[in-house]
């Protein structure tokens, strides 16, 4: 359970640091970049909807 | 402030002082377990991480608690990526996330994170000292000294108890010194062993600060000398330090002998030794019973410190010195208050103000060092223009905030002093009220003691009242 914990602890952290580096290549501002990181933080409480919703727009730079 | 290099490992001593894994750990168990933020904070500062890294994490931590955010690894990420002082911020984040096995290593790794800081505390000090000495930075030896000792006293007293206890804590200290008391190990406070005083204040208790006023030849002097040789006697033998900022040592070591020259009389009740003989020439029995009384006053823990004008800046660091060197010193007497040297830069300052700083700062001295001091005072010519001439609160008014600061104010009163024909036809010569104008742990009122002036010693006997 600790190690799953971790392990998306870690995942989210990568998540955040591809998103900054999007963000410092000036693909996504500074509003967006608050925007996925909050809802990368609250993920576990996030419907696959309210995902798709926050997320799915920037697909399209993955 | 740079540490300088460990020869045989080639680390610096702030690196040999490092536990950059318990760093880790606490890091990573403060954004997994969160709920333990408030336990960190109270002990635990950014500058206890020696890791600057580490130091930036936990003040994002700080910062987010303060903020009433939510801590997370996302969130710390956030937030430290607008700061851009950590470039490999995903890494040092990564690290935390496997940096612990169970939050029951939050304490252990707290203790070790404050014992390696205060160790390089004290590393820091000497340092800086040894950095004043071989540079000469400093003007003049005594000056040396008293920075020397105020850095290590600062060194080494970031570590102490915790500011706020619970009540379990103090009731735990209260029972140890309770029971103490009822096997007779321990007396409530330090008792100067005249009766009388001590029923009144069951002894002088430690961080207390008391004030011992009265009009000039009152017998302030003598009665705090008294006190410092039967604290100083066996069986106690409780070091004491005296500062005399009037009279020097010589003239306390013979009030000293004087006072204790007092026990021994002829059969008609005459002195052996009067002060007349004393300060003349005496015979050979004479000089036997002196010799004698010099050998018991020889061996007591006394110190004297006799340097006129001091400022509380010299008398703090002079006491510490004498504290780190006998630290079971147990009573400080500052003779007398209006001689202490005012700091530098208080020229343009109310007089009053002045003085209640300083006796504020001695009030603080005697909780640093955990034991009372005695401050001497004059008292201001108020008293004379009144008809009872028993000195009252007010008359300390000219003194800054003796009445707030003190925790004890004493007054001494003769009636001798002002009616001398009167005493002598009564039969009182001698008669002190000792005035107990605040305690704050004791009641207020008077007793009575007997001042043999010529001896410079006070005795424990009842004034004779009409009737009796």
């Amino acid at each position: 359970m600790s190690q799953l914990y971790e392990e998306a602890e870690r995942l989210k952290i990568r998540f955040a640091a591809a998103y900054s580096k999007l963000h410092q290549q000036g693909l996504i501002t500074d509003e967006e970049l608050d925007d996925i990181l909050d809802a990368i933080d609250r993920i576990d409480e996030l419907s696959t909807e309210e995902l798709e919703q926050r997320l799915g727009r920037f697909k399209r730079l993955a | 402030m740079s540490m300088t290099n460990n020869l045989s490992t080639g680390l610096t001593s702030e690196q040999a002082l490092a536990d950059i894994e318990s760093e880790r750990r606490l890091l990573g168990i403060l954004i997994k377990h969160p709920n333990y933020v408030d336990a960190a904070v109270e002990r635990l500062r950014a500058e206890h991480f020696v890791d600057p890294i580490h130091r930036k994490i936990y003040q994002a931590i700080l910062d987010l608690y303060t903020l009433g955010g939510r801590i997370s690894y996302t969130q710390l990420f956030n937030r430290l990526r607008k700061d851009g002082s950590i470039p490999s911020l995903e890494k040092a984040l990564l690290e935390l996330t496997e940096a612990f096995v169970s939050p029951a290593e939050f304490e252990p790794s707290l203790d070790i994170l404050i014992e390696k800081h205060a160790k390089r505390a004290i590393l820091q000090a000497a340092e800086e000292i040894q950095r004043m000495v071989l540079l000469d930075t400093v003007e003049n030896l005594s000056a040396l000294q008293a920075k020397a000792q105020e850095l290590i006293f600062q060194a080494t007293s970031q570590s102490g108890e915790e500011d706020v206890k619970d009540l379990m804590t103090v009731l735990n200290k209260c029972y140890v010194q309770l029971v103490e008391r009822k096997e007779g190990r321990k007396p409530y406070g330090l008792p100067v062993r005249f009766p009388a005083i001590d029923v009144m204040t069951t002894g002088f208790k430690k961080k207390d600060l008391i004030i011992l006023a009265a009009r000039p030849s009152m017998g302030k002097t003598s009665l705090a000398l008294n006190f410092a040789v039967n604290v100083a006697k066996p069986p106690r033998n409780v070091p004491v330090l005296i500062f005399s900022l009037e009279m020097d040592d010589e003239q306390i070591g013979d009030r000293l002998v004087l006072s204790e020259l007092f026990r021994y009389r002829n059969r008609d009740g005459s002195p052996v030794v009067s002060p007349m003989d004393y300060s003349t020439r005496l015979d050979d029995e004479q000089f036997a019973k002196t010799q004698g009384v010099f050998n018991e006053l020889f061996n007591l823990p006394i110190y004297i410190c006799d340097k006129r004008g001091l400022s509380v800046t010299e008398i703090r660091a002079k006491a510490r010195k004498v504290k780190a060197e006998a630290p079971d010193l147990g009573l400080i007497i500052i003779d007398y208050l209006q001689l202490i040297k005012p700091p530098p830069n208080s020229g343009n300052r109310n007089h009053a103000l002045v003085v209640g700083d300083i006796v504020r700062e001695l009030r603080d001295l005697a909780g640093e060092l955990d034991l009372p001091i005695i401050l001497l005072s004059q008292l201001n010519r108020g008293v004379e223009q009144r008809e009872n001439k028993r000195p009252v609160m007010s008359d300390l008014r000219d003194s800054g905030n003796i009445e707030e600061f003190a925790d004890v104010i004493m007054f001494l009163y003769r009636e001798d002093y002002y009616y001398p024909e009167k005493a002598r036809a009564e039969g009182t010569e001698g008669y002190t009220e000792v005035i107990f104008a605040k305690q704050r742990k004791g009641p207020t009122g008077s007793c009575y003691i007997r001042f043999a002036k010529e001896f410079t010693r006070f005795i424990e006997e009842s004034p004779r009242r009409e009737g009796e």
